[in-house]
């Protein structure tokens, strides 16, 4: 019997007067034992899954249907107390954000005893040690009189692993859990969490929106589109075999560590959201699709059999055809002029007290050299510096070592010279596009904002924002909305466009691309490629993403607590690394 | 869940029991609970004058001479005492039989301690201040002495009846010192300190050795209520006996209540305007139209209930100083009259200034604006500044004051030299009125030794400044009382309320 | 945090210095006299000219502030200009009488603030909402002295259930050992002191905290529902624990720390306020000896009482300081 068995689950959300789905129609079968992988973008549903089991829904969305049923009873028509006893219990979750998913304000040890009282262990203190020590966390005695905060992330989420698989649940369901962590803590936490399910034979619900990932741990994998399962079957086979085509788009959408070089797969828009999947008759993905045709705009999808793969197209036999554009060409003529030169860089904070100094070396002898129109990219995980290192660029923080070279001028100094020298040449993108918009100003305004610092007359400001928008691919008429009124993507070439207004000879951007959407990223991804075919600019690029880096930047350097463990041209670096570090990294990236 | 422990359960509901069951005050018969407005300033009589105060230390210390109920001077520590012809000495006898709390005999020594000694150590006393003309106390015998002064002083007798006046232990003093006497203080009067909260309560317990009518209950206690309201609520909620200096109102209220009785007592308090001889009130017809037109029974009638009396003349009736038949008349036809001839109507008001106090004693500020309300139809318009009651007597040293200025003023004894000559005395700090041909004949007048010639002289004097508009007395001022109907007091005339006179 | 505590402790020299330096000034730029006020009205010009220059308010204004300075770091406040008497003596019989007056407020308000924050808390969304929101209003907009005199006319006129003048019942002697009258029932054995002491604490200390409590209450109550939006409360939720567990053991431990922080600084404007309340109900504090000093100009009491109230409300607030540290495990670095 299996362990979670959907049937028609529908849940429909209330959109002011409208009710549209949030989720259509789903039917899934999860074995005892096995992983279950729901694969999809942000606004596809995959939440909606793990909310209804729990009957944790936001406000205004219900759940209905034939049946969700846990282990043989149906969640749906079970009474509230029931479904309470089994959380925790026979089901459990292991949350997205480890260091915000426990009491701040009390002991590991308290919350897990208060966890395993509620299961009824009778001994706490022994069988918590003997949880946390199956996680393979160090000193677990000690651990239990610890706060949440002095624990990093992959040791909370460690935790919270414990706790989930210390009930000995016959479900557990993991929404997103390595999305906040690092690379390397997410490979170990993969492992972890693989080795409790496989002895405890749990059966998993993983829900993640990176497909190769889900590869990797999953038996089984569901991609999820505007609400509904577009394909279903073995791992193996959605991953190397994909029969919908919006799987393979999301395949090439995303660039990839290993293998030969390629373009990515620029899907137009993006997923509609939930009320504009009212209008749309048909598939749901037939706007974007590039096998769409007539008939799909007009009639749902079936769902089409072909042994234990499903999928809900009728064209499968094409998509195999389906491919990205070439991979990147490097910029034509010779790499310019050095643009950027540092030597023995390095910052160390001073912290604590007149008692009790700390000195924190962000940055420890940094040498680099970035030329005209030249992509650089920072790699490293949470630490390494790489911020750190934009900063002082921009001269945002003051150095404590060496020196910076811009365009030839000692900007190392913090005086008017250097500050002038700075403002010509460089600009830099903020990773999140939410707060790094002035939500007060309209999209025309702050894209010409360097203009406006400049003093350069309204009307002129106007064409030149107007011109930026089409450099930007978005329409004119974006310009006088707000950025609250902009999609994530949107809001992202903005602050894009706003650095290119004044044309910077180098242009830092600080994880430009992180937690957007594959294919969203791949748009912004291309864009630059684009501007840079045209402005000419230099770019150093920081990122976690090593196949991002891959596809954009043609040099690498790779930061680990504050050194340069390894610098040079992209391809050599990532098919033969030198420096174990970067061999570590390497590993750590999911295969698939 | 918070399991309520059986045990937290039963002190709980001990402790509840122990507070219901109290009972709520213990108003037995031989004791009364008084409350008062205002607490001493310290328990040394002599120290300050402050004239509410002044009943309490009448219940723990004596006054050389007492005054009866209708304010007559009579014996009290002091059996006989004669004033030599010229004024210039005060021949005493005192009683033999005073003991002090301690069981120490009282002397002529004790006298001349407070009286003289301590004033020429320098100790900061008020009473320093009562008696500036004497030059010595001679002791002639424990029982007899002879008080000595530097200029004709008649008064003196009255002053040994006033604030201030009251006579305090030299061996004990000396032996505690002044901070151990304040500390625990011992008089000779008919209650015992017994215990003393600054600003709480006041704890009296008869002192069954006293020399004179033994009180009828055994314990006074004093609650201190400085806030109106809170002593309307404890006097209505039975939790005290008695209670002044509620409002006019309040007291005819609670009069109605079952079991409380209320009481406008006339006291030797006079309400009147003090007035400038310059200024706008330098021409006599404007100060005798202003005069004239105050309607003062209509003031009696709308802030004390009628029961304050209209006064005419700067002293209180049953006082040497009052004359019978003097009157002044509300004559509002008269002051426009005067008005005008001096080219004033209301069409064309004459402008002056007027001060008062907002609070200093009852509905002063409320009577102002009445009197401004009465000016404004004759053809007076005046602007009403408010003033602290301190600050009269730094404006009219700074010659700031206001053209007229309401004004209170006690006096206990109900002597017509504290009364006109006080009020009218250019040199001290009370009188606004500068003129140097009043104001010689009062100066003049403090020195006339021969009693009978001093109190014509002070009535010849009164007459004469409110007919030439030097002084406009307007009501003699009520005490507001409120007791319990079964406790009996005397009342005194100057609202005097003593424990000593009290029974059920 | 021994160090950031060190830090406070040190700012609270110079805060005082401030403080007292602000007020001197102030007092005596006031046009008030109170030379004049200490003597009789009797006294002639030169006997108060005399009287001045012996409270040295003829000299320098700086030269007044140093004399007055060295005298309080020596413990010397000064003699009490109307009352002739030291004012360190009247500080010390009046303040433990205050402390104990506002301490029991505090509970009171503390108590009131956060139940009543649980309640509201509980009836968001639902239909008393509104009659809570109503009553937390007016509960705000009455301030204290009218609640004082309300309670005197219905707890001690109308029902004459509870007293509503001084400390104690008038059969009964204070036990003076600490100034502490209900610590000082207890040390001297006498329940029925204490009982008294108590009913006499009930109405003040009500009135004082009914006043400050709506403020705890509404900040109790945003914080719970701040608390509730973040992660651990909904992976609690879906470990299974219960409402119930979850509001009093999880979020409530979070959401009482700016709760407290609050009290704290209440704390301050509630010592103040407890002046009018203590005048109102004849209670014999620190409070009403203010009153009577600002009323006479008594310069030496009003500065020695503001100096305490600054030091009073400084280290309550130190030590709420203290104890949010505590318990916010994430404050101690």
């Amino acid at each position: 019997m299996s362990v979670l068995r959907a049937e028609g689950l529908i849940v429909p959300a209330r959109i002011g007067p409208l009710t549209v789905p949030a989720l259509r129609d789903l039917n899934l079968a999860l074995a005892p034992g096995k992983v279950l992988g729901l694969v999809g973008e942000s606004g596809a549903g995959k939440s909606m899954v793990g909310r209804a089991i729990a009957q944790m829904l936001p406000p205004g969305f219900t759940v209905s249907g034939r049946g969700l049923h846990f282990a043989g009873q149906d969640l749906l028509t079970m009474p509230a107390t029931e479904r309470r006893a089994l959380l925790g219990r026979q089901i459990a979750f292991i949350p997205q954000e480890p260091l915000s998913a426990l009491n701040p304000v009390r002991t590991i040890g308290s919350q897990f005893g208060e966890h395993l009282r509620r299961v009824g262990v009778a001994d706490w203190r022994a069988a918590a040690v003997a949880a946390l020590q199956s996680v393979h966390l160090p000193d677990p005695a000690g651990l239990l009189d610890r706060y949440p905060h002095q624990l990093s992330g992959g040791m909370c989420q460690r935790v919270l692993i414990a706790m989930a698989f210390a009930s000995k649940p016959a479900l557990v369901v993991a929404d997103e859990p390595t999305t906040a962590l690092d690379v390397t803590i997410q490979a170990r936490i993969i492992r972890v969490m693989r080795e409790l399910q496989q002895l405890h034979d749990t059966a998993v619900l993983f829900i993640t929106h990176d497909l190769r990932l889900a590869a990797e741990v999953c038996d089984e994998i569901a991609v999820l589109y505007a609400g509904g399962v577009v394909e279903h079957g073995p791992a193996e086979v959605v991953l190397n075999e994909p029969l919908h085509p919006y799987t393979k788009c999301l395949l090439l959408s995303a660039p990839e560590i290993h293998g030969p070089r390629r373009g990515l797969y620029t899907l137009p828009e993006q997923m509609p959201g939930l009320r504009a999947l009212a209008d749309i008759p048909g598939c749901r993905f037939a706007p974007r699709c590039p096998l769409a045709r007539e008939s799909c705009r007009n009639a749902p999808a079936l769902l089409v059999l072909k042994d234990a793969h499903r999928v809900a197209c009728p064209y499968p036999g094409e998509v195999p055809g389906i491919s990205a554009g070439p991979a990147l060409a490097a910029p034509e003529g010779q790499a310019g002029a050095v643009l950027v030169e540092a030597r023995d860089l390095g910052k160390t904070f001073r912290t604590g007290t007149p008692f009790r100094r700390r000195a924190v070396a962000a940055v420890q002898g940094v040498n680099f050299t970035l030329h005209e129109g030249e992509f650089l990219g920072v790699v490293g995980e949470s630490g390494s510096g790489k911020s750190t290192l934009a900063r002082l660029l921009m001269g945002l923080e003051r150095p404590t070592s060496g020196e910076i070279r811009l365009a030839g001028r000692d900007v190392s100094r913090w005086d008017g010279a250097a500050r002038r020298t700075r403002l010509q040449t460089a600009q830099m993108v903020f990773q999140d596009p939410q707060s790094a918009l002035n939500p007060r100003r309209r999209v025309a305004s702050i894209v010409t904002q360097a203009l406006e610092a400049a003093g350069l007359p309204a009307a002129t400001r106007e064409a030149k924002a107007a011109e930026i928008l089409a450099d930007l691919g978005m329409p004119a008429e974006l310009g006088s909305r707000f950025p609250n009124q902009l999609s994530g993507g949107q809001r992202q070439r903005v602050n894009i466009g706003r650095a290119l207004c004044l044309v910077p000879k180098l242009l830092v951007a600080d994880e430009i691309v992180s937690g957007l959407d594959v294919s969203v990223q791949a748009q912004l991804l291309a864009l630059l490629a684009r501007l840079r075919a045209e402005h000419r600019f230099a770019l150093l690029l920081i990122s976690h993403d090593l196949a991002v880096v891959r596809y954009l930047c043609e040099r690498v350097m790779v930061m680990q607590r504050g050194v340069v463990v390894e610098q040079g041209r992209t391809e050599d670096v990532f098919a033969n690394p030198q420096h174990p570090y970067t061999k570590e990294l390497l590993a750590a990236v999911p295969k698939g | 869940m918070v399991k309520l422990s059986r045990r937290v359960f039963a002190q709980g509901a001990s402790l509840a029991s122990l507070l219901a069951s109290l009972p709520a005050v213990a108003a037995g018969k031989d004791s009364v609970t008084i409350g008062w407005p205002s607490d001493v300033t310290g328990w040394d009589p002599n120290q300050r004058f402050t004239p509410d105060a002044q009943a309490l230390y009448k219940m723990v210390f004596d006054q050389p001479l007492d005054q009866s109920p209708s304010l007559k001077l009579i014996p009290n520590l002091i059996k006989a005492w004669t004033l030599a012809p010229d004024g210039m000495s005060l021949a005493l006898e005192f009683r033999d039989d005073v003991r002090f709390h301690d069981g120490s005999k009282m002397t002529s020594a004790d006298f001349r301690w407070t009286f003289f000694e301590r004033v020429k150590s320098g100790q900061k006393l008020d009473i320093a201040n009562s008696f500036r003309k004497l030059k010595d106390i001679e002791i002639i015998s424990p029982t007899k002495a002879v008080m000595r002064f530097d200029s004709p002083a008649p008064t003196v007798p009255v002053w040994l009846a006033f604030l201030g006046s009251f006579v305090v232990p030299k061996d004990y003093m000396e032996k505690v010192g002044l901070e151990g006497f304040a500390a625990k203080p011992i008089g000779t009067g008919p209650y015992k300190l017994v215990e003393y909260q600054m600003n709480g309560r006041i704890v009296l317990e008869r002192n069954e050795d006293y020399w004179g009518p033994k009180p009828k209950l055994k314990r006074v206690v004093i609650e201190i209520i400085k806030d109106p309201s809170a002593r309307v609520a404890a006097i209505q909620s039975g939790s005290i006996d008695l209670t002044v200096g509620v409002p006019v109102r309040e007291a005819e209220r609670l009069g109605k209540v079952a079991g409380l009785k209320g009481e406008l007592n006339p006291i030797q308090r006079v309400i009147l305007l003090q007035v400038r001889n310059d200024q706008a009130f330098a021409d006599p017809n404007v100060r005798l139209a202003a005069h004239h037109a105050i309607d003062k029974a209509a003031l009696s009638k709308a802030f004390y209930g009628g029961a304050a009396v209209p006064l005419s003349l700067p002293a209180t009736p049953g006082t040497p100083g009052f004359v019978d038949g003097f009157k002044f008349a509300y004559d509002p036809a008269m002051a426009t009259k005067l008005l005008a001839a001096s080219g004033f109507s209301p069409a064309k008001p004459v402008k002056i200034g007027m001060a008062t106090t907002n609070g200093q004693f009852p509905n002063d500020y409320d009577m102002a604006r009445a009197i401004v309300a009465m000016w404004k139809k004759v053809g007076i318009e005046a602007e009403l500044e408010v003033i602290e009651y301190a600050k009269y007597f730094e404006l009219n040293r700074g010659n700031k004051l206001p053209e007229t200025t309401l004004y209170s003023f006690d006096n206990a004894t109900g002597d017509p030299e504290i009364y006109a000559g006080y009020l009218l005395n250019p040199k001290l700090p009370f009188s606004p009125w500068k003129d140097p041909v009043l104001g010689e004949k009062v100066i003049a007048q403090f020195n006339v030794a021969d009693e009978a010639k001093r109190i014509a002289g002070w009535r010849a004097i009164g007459q004469e400044a409110v007919t030439m508009g030097a002084c406009m007395p307007l009501l003699q001022s009520v005490q507001t009382l409120v007791r319990k109907t079964d406790l009996a007091y005397s009342k005194y005339g100057n609202g005097w309320v003593l424990g000593q006179t009290m029974n059920w | 945090m021994v160090l950031s505590f060190a830090r406070r402790l040190a700012a609270v020299g110079p805060i005082l210095l401030v403080v007292s330096l602000l007020l001197f000034v102030a007092l005596r730029l006031l046009p008030v006299d109170p030379a004049a006020m200490s003597m009789p009205p009797t006294a002639t010009k030169v006997e108060i000219e005399a009287a001045r220059s012996a409270m040295g308010l003829d000299r320098p204004l700086v030269e007044q502030y140093a004399i007055w300075l060295g005298q309080t770091l020596h413990g010397d406040f000064g003699t009490s200009i109307h009352m002739r008497r030291p004012v360190g003596g009247l500080l010390l019989e009046t303040l433990p009488a205050t402390i104990e007056l506002s301490v029991a407020a505090m509970i009171v308000a503390g108590l009131l603030g956060i139940g009543g924050g649980l309640a509201l808390f509980a009836l968001r969304n639902r239909r008393g909402e509104a009659v809570a929101e109503l009553t937390t209003t007016l509960m705000m907009s009455i301030p204290e002295f009218l609640w004082a005199l309300l309670f005197i006319f219905l707890f001690g006129v109308l029902l004459s259930a509870l007293p509503f003048t001084g400390r104690l019942d008038p059969g009964m002697t204070r036990p003076v050992v600490s100034g502490f009258l209900l610590l000082d029932a207890l040390l001297v054995g006498r329940p029925d002191i204490y009982a008294s002491a108590l009913r006499h604490l009930l109405l003040p200390a009500a009135a004082l905290g009914i006043a400050f409590a709506p403020p705890v209450m509404r900040v109790l109550r945003t914080s719970l529902v701040d608390v509730y939006q973040e992660d651990y409360i909904r992976q609690a939720r879906l470990r299974g624990v219960g409402e119930a567990r979850i509001l009093l053991a999880h979020a409530l431990k979070n959401a009482i720390l700016p709760t407290l922080t609050l009290m704290g600084v209440q704390f301050g404007f509630l010592f103040g306020g407890s002046l009018l309340v203590e005048v109102i109900y004849a209670y014999p504090g620190m409070g009403n000896l203010m009153v009577d000093a600002v009323r006479n100009a008594d310069l030496p009491i009003i500065q020695a009482v503001a100096l305490t109230y600054c030091v009073v409300v400084l280290a309550i607030t130190s030590a709420v300081d203290a104890l949010v540290l505590l318990l916010n495990p994430r404050l101690r670095a």
